[in-house]
């Protein structure tokens, strides 16, 4: 078995490892390997690529990361209008991360996992304010210097529509915030239909952007809630007894859930309160 | 009364006369042909339908026909297997690729549209205006002033900066 376990303090030289080492192993020494010379010129193209039909753009339009889609329309005025033309939102993507925010700079920088490559979005407020969830593009920020009056006490922000929305500070906020979510409405054809949810110990605060709704939902059952997650139209709960909790917001129906009936794609998010 | 499409037999004609016999089954992937022959009443009979497209070449329309044969194969249409031959199949030139786009838009036959789009998005992914201008030919018809206020919005989406910016 000891053959099998690497010698770190070995002194052999590198070159010497290299040889006696399986071939299995030597990849992950490997250097990787030179660029090819140049990338081949592309064959010039003779069709006039400006004026592409309609329904292809849309195609098109669906199928794009969302900076190829902004950078579409600075390619040529006929891709520009088409675009316009076209009315097609971009596709869902494959969600960015957030990076941690450097002091004073007026941006929140994303990491594109698809394109391994980060952007830095101007924001507003953002010097005073935390982004505490995130949902459908939208960013939920609290402040998190509640002396500073200037700055909107919470608001979501669309980082690429560049569109912020104030939320209401009563009756929320609750005293003490335990969590904080977006989720789903029934029908979210409307990329501002959701709702905004704030729970404390004891209560639920929401908020819809598009009706401006509100309501507060007291917790009825006398548990007290631990930490809370989104998905889909549900919040989840985890009580001070451990139960976890389902609460439909569109109904108003509350189910205690038996062991392990969590969506599993919401047991990392609820470990974190 | 026109029989149903799937059990005529199509003839597509190109723009310099080559012919493609494809069966009804094949043909109805193509919108187009599916609205003509619902229209047409004329070939009852015989159970066959004459389309001309004007604007498609003998060559281009041959790799239609050979898409259009392979996605009506049930047997074929599946999974992985597809997938490796569609990509085999729109590895093309990029001026076959424009015929193919405006064949496939003229016949709209959506899963053609679909493979073409996934094709350019693939070309165009991560490349800056100017470099996509170089790539496909297109003249550069904005003037500086024009350029920066349509970038001006969202200056960010051209500036995207590697990780180790950050680290």
């Amino acid at each position: 078995m000891e053959s099998l376990t690497p010698d770190f303090t070995n002194k052999k030289s590198r070159s010497t490892m290299k040889r006696r080492r399986p071939a299995l192993f030597q990849p992950l020494l490997l250097e990787p390997p030179p660029p090819p010379q140049g990338p081949p010129a592309p064959p010039k193209t003779t069709r006039p690529w400006s004026k592409l039909p309609l329904p292809f753009v849309k195609h098109l339009l669906r199928r794009l990361q969302i900076p190829d889609y902004i950078r579409f329309s600075s390619v040529c005025h006929a891709w520009h209008i088409s675009k316009k033309r076209a009315q097609t939102p971009p596709s869902p993507q494959l969600p960015w991360l957030l990076l941690p925010r450097r002091v004073r700079r007026p941006s929140l920088t994303f990491y594109s996992l698809s394109e391994d490559c980060l952007y830095r979005i101007p924001t507003p407020y953002v010097t005073g304010s935390e982004c505490v969830s995130a949902f459908r593009g939208w960013l939920l920020f609290e402040p998190n210097t509640p002396a500073m009056s200037a700055i909107p006490s919470r608001f979501i922000f669309n980082p690429l529509s560049s569109a912020l929305h104030k939320l209401p500070n009563n009756p929320p906020p609750p005293p003490i915030i335990i969590a904080t979510a977006i989720i789903d409405s029934p029908s979210p054809a409307d990329p501002l239909d959701f709702l905004v949810v704030f729970a404390s110990a004891t209560s639920i605060y929401g908020w819809k952007p598009k009706s401006k709704d509100k309501f507060k939902k007291d917790n009825e059952l006398g548990y007290f809630m631990l930490c809370m997650a989104a998905g889909g139209e549900k919040l989840y709960f985890i009580t001070d007894e451990l139960d976890l909790i389902e609460y439909h917001p569109g109904s108003d129906a509350t189910n205690v859930l038996p062991p392990m009936s969590c969506p599993r794609h919401l047991l990392g998010r609820t470990t974190t309160s | 009364m026109a029989s149903p499409s799937h059990t005529r037999t199509v003839t597509l004609k190109s723009c310099d006369d080559v012919e493609f016999v494809l069966d009804g089954s094949v043909a109805t992937l193509s919108q187009t042909l599916v609205s003509a022959m619902a229209e047409d009443s004329s070939s009852s009979d015989d159970g066959t339908f004459t389309w001309c497209v004007s604007n498609i070449t003998g060559e281009v329309l041959a790799k239609v026909v050979e898409f259009c044969n392979k996605h009506a194969d049930i047997s074929s249409s599946r999974g992985e297997d597809l997938k490796e031959w569609d990509k085999a199949f729109i590895s093309v030139e990029l001026d076959l690729l424009y015929d193919l786009i405006l064949a496939a838009d003229n016949l709209n036959i959506e899963s053609l549209l679909d493979l073409t789009a996934q094709r350019v998005a693939d070309e165009i992914k991560g490349k800056m205006p100017h470099e996509i201008r170089m790539l496909f030919n297109i003249e550069k018809d904005f003037t500086d002033e024009e350029e920066r206020e349509i970038r001006r919005e969202h200056a960010w989406a051209y500036g995207g900066e590697s990780l180790k910016s950050f680290l």
